[in-house]
């Protein structure tokens, strides 16, 4: 269970996020559109605790910066964060022993749903950008975590990966994982979302589920707000 | 098309001054770099001070230098071509209907630009050079515009060792030898020359250098022969070496104007290259400095569990960057400071520890503790801060240690110095890697959500300077009372360590606090 109240976040005079609240409940998958610069990722960020704001974060309960919520906690990035001088499998290993786990073989499956088992011994630096991703997912997911945040996941994977992981996002969904998708892609998020968020300069503008009645389609609320400034949250 | 081209050159170098006076923290950071230049050139203009040491030196040091920046760029060109253009430049100009010539003419004074503000961190350097050398303002200057031309010559030089040897290996190979091996050829002709006459000393080697013989050395000798003509009032020294360096230039630009039409191949690799690292820096990533073919040796993290997973994670990692005993910025750092403690070595330890000093904020900057903070994965991990914190640093206060040895030992050697200074330089040279670390912690913890880079460095250098103060102080006050060397630098040291320890526990939850600011 991930909640998020009031949040703000102030970046010298831009104010890049500006009293955020929302909740994303056990089992359910939510996604945060927004155009460029709406401040999706800051959001992301100051969920998984590298950036301070004003406001309160709640993983599982617990305050987003203490060690309960961090343990609960998966976060992929943008940008894929591997380490050049690690090994595919060192990753894994790195991971593990920092959250203080065993190897239950949970690694070894995910590295071959993702085609990265072959690939095991190769150095962070000798991926290519897509294969950082895939190893920078593989990390995030490797310690079981309760909420998994993921900011622009589907960018630099291969169709194979893709699909590898939107049927990912239904399995954790099934186990009852919190998860948070934040695209400005909303074609790559369709049929599989339970709730849509939609920020537009650092707010919340709109809130829309697939049963809620509305005739509008999400692609067609989100360009209504986008680029007709309407508000509806 | 000209018009198109001037047009993009003011445009470029309009926005740059106006983004100065746009952004405030910029303003004040160039306006302080002024000051503090204007402060140099006045405290060091003492016209009664003679040369601590012998004048001919200078240009041998500068050579060697330009020698180095020159081979390192040229052997980059020979793997990746030259580095003339932007990525911007790349995907815009090079579809353009624009003649080729006309581009390569823009991409070569916009390098001469670049080349001349690289070297404008010389200018730095006014006060041990004016104190050792004697070398007013003019002769700085002159000092600068070489190395701007030396880098300048070496990214043609660059442009056209790729162009000619990017499609056959063994061309390259074949050429890599002849340009090293005229070089090396030099190098050993002047180290053969000082043996024969007087030794393998500093002053014979001096007195080989300051000869035609390694004044004939391309690119290096002419540099350093246009240095020591105007050092020494010859005109006609200056003006042969600065007339040889123009003909091999316009040599090279015919070259690569009349028979390199399609030379955009030759700096495609670089401008990605450069692009990534622009990018990276931006997102507040450290390229990493592993060679280029690691030897992956033993696999597995090995140890660690919790926090100490960071400990054994960078142990591992150092064993792969590194080549030796130390990466290879570590090494070529520690080989400056050595050769910089040879040429003061009249003057005591202290310019050489000055340097080691200096040299370290840069190396300390690419520590795996700093690369660290730049990942996601530590500010993630369910651990406590501090621990987290402690497991990131020790492998950095460990290296520190090696590095100072690695320094200290053989630069004590050569500056005949007795073992208890050797030591106390080691241990306060390690000292400071306690503070640069606690010196980052502090900044991190106190200024991490300054946006501005500007302002970063300059609060990190306050904080530096606050850390440090008490052990610089100290050492002062027990050199002006005359007290042997060894114990100054012990007191420095044994001061440095409380300090930073107290900064570090002070700023203890930085990794619960910071922002992984990549904006």
């Amino acid at each position: 269970m991930l909640t998020i109240e009031n949040v703000s976040k102030r970046y010298g005079k831009t104010l890049a996020n500006d009293g955020v609240s929302f909740a994303v409940g056990e089992g359910e998958l939510a996604v945060l559109l927004g155009p460029n610069g709406a401040g999706k990722s800051t959001l992301i960020k100051c969920i998984a605790g590298l950036l301070r704001f004003e406001g309160k974060i709640e993983i599982c309960g617990h305050d987003n910066k203490s060690l309960e919520a961090k343990r609960a906690l998966g976060y992929i990035p943008e940008m894929p964060a591997v380490y050049d001088l690690l090994t595919v499998d060192e990753h894994l290993e790195f991971m593990r022993r920092a959250y203080r786990m065993e190897d239950d073989g949970y690694g070894e499956e995910l590295l071959k749903r993702f085609e990265m088992w072959d690939k095991r011994d190769k150095l962070g630096k000798e991926l290519s950008k897509g294969m950082q991703q895939k190893l920078s997912i593989c990390c995030q997911l490797v310690h079981r975590p309760k909420v998994i945040i993921f900011d622009e996941p589907l960018i630099g994977l291969d169709p194979h990966a893709i699909k590898e992981l939107k049927e990912m996002f239904g399995e954790l969904r099934a186990d009852g994982a919190s998860l948070l998708i934040s695209t400005h892609m909303i074609d790559s998020v369709e049929n599989y979302w339970d709730v849509a968020h939609i920020m537009m300069h650092g707010r919340l503008a709109a809130v829309k589920r697939p049963d809620d009645g509305g005739e509008r389609s999400l692609e067609e609320l989100f360009f209504a707000i986008t680029e007709g400034g309407e508000v509806s949250a | 098309m000209k018009g198109a081209m001037g047009y993009l050159v003011f445009t470029r170098l309009k926005a740059q001054v106006r983004e100065v006076f746009k952004r405030p923290s910029r303003l004040i950071y160039l306006l302080l770099l002024a000051a503090l230049f204007g402060l140099m050139l006045l405290g060091g203009s003492g016209e009664t001070e003679a040369p601590a040491r012998d004048a001919r030196e200078l240009p041998i040091l500068a050579g060697a230098f330009y020698g180095l920046m020159f081979v390192v760029l040229v052997n980059s060109g020979f793997k990746n071509g030259a580095s003339m253009f932007s990525l911007s430049d790349v995907n815009l100009l090079f579809p353009a209907p624009i003649r080729p010539r006309t581009v390569l003419y823009y991409g070569l004074v916009r390098q001469l630009g670049t080349s001349l503000l690289l070297g404008l961190f010389l200018l730095f350097q006014y006060g041990w050079l004016h104190s050792l050398y004697g070398i007013g303002g003019g002769m700085l200057v002159l000092i600068v515009a070489l190395y701007g031309v030396s880098v300048f010559l070496a990214q043609v030089v660059a442009m056209l060792a790729y162009s000619f040897t990017s499609a056959s290996p063994r061309r390259r190979t074949v050429v890599k030898c002849c340009v090293y091996g005229v070089l090396a050829a030099f190098v050993l002709a002047v180290a053969a020359r000082a043996a024969l006459t007087g030794g393998l000393t500093l002053d014979s080697l001096v007195a080989a250098a300051d000869s035609s013989l390694f004044r004939l050395m391309p690119v290096v000798g002419w540099m350093a022969g246009i240095l020591r003509g105007a050092m020494a009032g010859d005109m006609l020294m200056l003006g042969a070496y600065a007339a040889l360096t123009a003909v091999f230039l316009a040599i090279m630009v015919v070259l690569i104007a009349r028979y390199n039409h399609d030379f955009y191949e030759d700096v495609l690799r670089t401008a990605e290259i450069s692009h990534s690292a622009i990018t990276a820096q931006k997102e507040g990533r450290v390229a990493d400095s592993a060679p280029a073919n690691v030897k992956v040796g033993k696999t597995g993290i090995g140890g660690g569990w919790g926090a100490s997973a960071i400990y054994f994670k960078h142990r591992l990692e150092s064993r792969r960057a590194r080549r030796w005993l130390l990466s290879p910025t570590s090494l070529v750092f520690a080989a400056v400071v050595i050769a910089f403690a040879a040429f003061t070595r009249d003057s005591g330890p202290l310019p050489a520890f000055l340097m080691a000093v200096y040299m370290q904020m840069f190396s300390e900057a690419l520590s795996r503790f700093g690369r660290e903070l730049t990942k996601p994965y530590i500010y993630l991990m369910p651990e406590n801060a501090f621990v987290k914190l402690v497991a990131a640093l020790r492998e950095s206060v460990r290296n520190g240690l090696v590095e100072a040895l690695v320094v200290f030992v053989p630069a004590g050697l050569i500056l005949a110095l007795d073992p208890w200074t050797i030591a106390a330089l080691v241990l306060a040279r390690w000292s400071f890697t306690l503070v640069y670390n606690a010196d980052t912690v502090a900044e991190m913890r106190l200024f991490g959500g300054v946006s501005s880079k500007f302002l970063t460095i300059f609060f990190y250098f306050l904080l530096m300077l606050v850390i440090a103060l008490p052990g610089a102080v100290a050492a002062i006050v027990l050199g002006a009372m005359g007290v042997h060397p060894a114990l100054c630098y012990a007191a420095l040291a044994v001061l440095n360590v409380p300090a930073s320890l107290l900064a570090l526990f002070l700023c203890r939850n930085m990794l619960q606090y910071a922002e992984l600011n990549d904006r």
